[in-house]
């Protein structure tokens, strides 16, 4: 608008000074004009001197609640900013929408500044943000010079976890290698593995103690074995879905249900289909951290259309695997490829308290 | 401020090292700041090649224990042997009654017996059967370890890798210097050619005259607003404590002395402040499905807490 302005008044300037050959309005025209090599001058010497910073710092958030992007603008120069626009962008994975945020600000000669923007989605999943561009005026807002930005970062939506009460059966209690003395509280990959030497106390079998090293410290020394698990249970998250709002309520069931086979002392794999490597991917959990682990996975996980039951691709992998629970975009909850729940979205919290499978 | 000494032990360490200049300086750094040094990566870099080198060249009386789950406590601190003689019990020194420990691959072995080290490691001391006894000074303890999750592993505790003030990646060399170690390798042993270049009073020495060198307050407060902000994170779940503060401020002394400075600036803390402090963060369970690291955070902590003094962009296209 300032530009229009000013190139109107430059024509107008111009035209008065050529009809009239006045000196005044000559040199008036000559320094309107001057002004826009001053103020591109200006915007590329503002431009050079402004360091901005992008991220996303919360790096996770939930579904329909705010999250932050932080940007901080530091100005190298003593002059002032007077219009600063930052052009905010992000792109969720499922939605493949993108959604673009303007920021206007300004900034003091050798000030700092911070600005937070709220994004938040209604959809599980990765969002990446980025700072797409930004785009600098000179003092008096006529000229101004825009710039790319680099800085990007992404911001994970993770999925309602609700409480459950879960029952299962015998078979999804992680089963133990025949090494003796094995330690639960250490997985391993091997149970010929020596993973602690201890002090020897009442019970512990014969077998067990290190003879040489008892000799050495004249106490009794055991050896303590690692744990071999040898999981045959599944969970599996059956990606084909095109409708997204019910993978919301699918990463729900699916996680609150993992968490809770965690608190049963059941040790599983988290399985999905990827159908671009067309494999059936699998990761074995333990703890908490290795759902996170294995929903970060799942987010990679590209969501496709298929006729056939995931239960038997899994088994055409996995063949010796016996054990499993898949939950689906119908919110079924499936127990060795039969239905063994169904739940409907609304309310999903108080239909999934207490499962018995 | 005379660093000489140690651009000379650099250098006799490079000769064995070949194209780890930086994690050199580094290690140099964290020895001359009377820090441990635990260097964290896949077999076969050049990590104990580094560590004996190092020893090497400052001639130090070292001692090397290849950790494995059968190392006792007693073999790090000593034990007490009763002599039939004399009737008594005769203290007999643990591998650590030396100047500088290597602790070989010390994720191999059982907790109990990496904590044998806590004592040593922080107090510079051991104590067996009630006596405490002063380990030799100078006292540096060099540990190896394979990342978490290489087979027959372990995490080292927390309170162990607080005590560790520094640690390293050394990472792949690139292809020219893969070809310099292939070759220096087929010439022979390259610790051979690693001579020794100082003595340990002459460590002690440059360690002194680093704690002498200054920090204005502001950067001690920068120090402190690292960390804070490391313990602020959403992402961690237990920050940097007060003694990675103190190792951060000893570090950027050190690097201020290796740089033949009497003061410290802002560029000594940030260069080495990745070094100090990701080893110490533990990130809360729900970083892993962004796949965020403490790397990620300690990045973006210094990029976001402001230096203390802020040089404009057109006084630094001014400097050489």
């Amino acid at each position: 608008m300032r530009l229009t302005f000013h190139i109107v008044i430059t024509i107008v300037l111009g035209y008065l000074a050529v009809f009239y050959a006045n000196p005044i309005m000559c040199t008036l025209c000559g320094v309107w004009l001057m002004m826009i090599p001053v103020g591109i001058w200006l915007c590329r010497a503002t431009r050079d001197d402004l360091n901005i910073l992008f991220t996303a710092p919360n790096y996770v958030g939930a579904i329909g609640e705010p999250c932050t992007l932080s940007l901080k603008i530091e100005n190298c120069s003593d002059r002032p900013v007077g219009k600063i626009k930052l052009y905010l962008q992000y792109f969720h994975q499922y939605e493949k929408k993108i959604y673009k945020i303007p920021v206007i600000t300004k900034i003091g000669g050798g000030e700092m500044t911070w600005l937070e923007v709220q994004i938040s989605s209604d959809l599980v999943g990765i969002a990446e943000c980025s700072l797409h561009r930004w785009q600098v005026w000179d003092p008096l807002g006529i000229m101004s010079l825009k710039e790319k930005g680099l800085s990007k970062a992404t911001v994970a939506f993770l999925p309602e976890i609700f409480p459950v009460r879960l029952q299962l059966p015998e078979s999804f209690v992680g089963s133990e290698g025949e090494g003796e003395d094995t330690n639960p509280q250490r997985g391993g990959e091997n149970n010929s593995e020596v993973f602690q030497i201890r002090e020897y106390r009442p019970g512990d079998r014969p077998q067990s103690i290190h003879w040489k090293l008892s000799a050495r410290v004249d106490d009794l020394m055991v050896r303590e074995y690692s744990r071999f698990v040898q999981s045959k249970a599944a969970l599996i998250f059956d990606m084909s879905a095109p409708d997204f709002t019910d993978l919301n309520e699918m990463f729900s069931l699916g996680i609150s249900i993992a968490f809770a086979m965690l608190e049963n002392d059941a040790k599983f794999y988290i399985a999905w289909y990827h159908s671009d490597q067309n494999h059936m991917e699998r990761m074995l959990v333990e703890q908490e951290e290795h759902v996170y682990e294995a929903l970060s996975c799942l987010f990679q996980a590209p969501v496709y259309e298929s006729q056939t039951p995931i239960s038997d691709v899994y088994k055409r992998f996995f063949p010796e695997e016996h054990v499993q629970l898949c939950v689906n975009r119908r919110l079924e909850l499936l127990y060795n490829g039969k239905v063994a729940h169904q739940f409907v979205k609304e309310n999903l919290a108080n239909q999934i308290k207490e499962i018995e499978i | 401020m005379d660093s000489s000494a140690a651009l000379r032990v650099m250098g006799e360490v490079n000769k064995a090292v070949i194209g780890k200049k930086e994690c050199i300086v580094k290690v140099m750094t964290a020895i001359i700041a009377r820090g441990h040094i635990l260097i964290d990566d896949i077999p076969g870099v050049g990590k104990t090649t580094m560590a004996m080198a190092f020893s090497k060249a400052m001639g130090l009386e070292q001692r090397r224990v290849q950790f494995t789950p059968d190392v006792m406590p007693a073999d790090i601190t000593g034990f007490s042997v009763y002599q039939k003689e004399t009737g008594q019990f005769v203290y007999q020194k643990g591998a650590a009654m030396c100047n500088l420990f290597l602790a070989d691959e010390i994720n191999r072995t059982s907790p109990k017996t990496q904590s044998a080290l806590l004592e040593a490691m922080e107090e510079g001391s051991v104590t067996v059967d009630g006596i405490t006894r002063e380990l030799p000074k100078p006292f540096v303890v060099i540990a190896t370890q394979n990342p978490v999750g290489s087979a027959g592993t372990q995490m080292l505790p927390e309170s162990q890798l607080d005590r560790f003030m520094v640690c390293i990646q050394m990472g792949y060399p690139d292809l020219t210097d893969e070809i310099e170690i292939v070759k220096g390798r087929s010439a022979g042993n390259p610790l051979e050619q690693v001579c020794p270049v100082i003595t340990a009073e002459g460590l002690m020495r440059m360690q002194r005259e680093a704690e002498a060198v200054f920090i204005h307050d502001m950067l001690y407060e920068y120090m402190s607003r690292l960390v804070r902000a490391t313990r602020e994170h959403p992402m961690v779940q237990l920050g940097v404590s007060p003694r990675g503060t103190i190792a951060l401020a000893r570090m950027t002394k050190a690097l201020a002395y290796l740089y033949d400075r009497n003061y410290a600036i802002p560029e000594d803390v940030v260069s080495i402040a990745k070094d100090v402090l990701v080893h110490r963060i533990r990130l809360a369970s729900k970083a892993k499905v962004n796949q965020v690291t403490a790397d990620m955070i300690v990045n973006e902590i210094i990029k976001k807490v402001p230096q203390p003094t802020m040089r404009r962009k057109s006084e630094e296209r001014m400097s050489p």
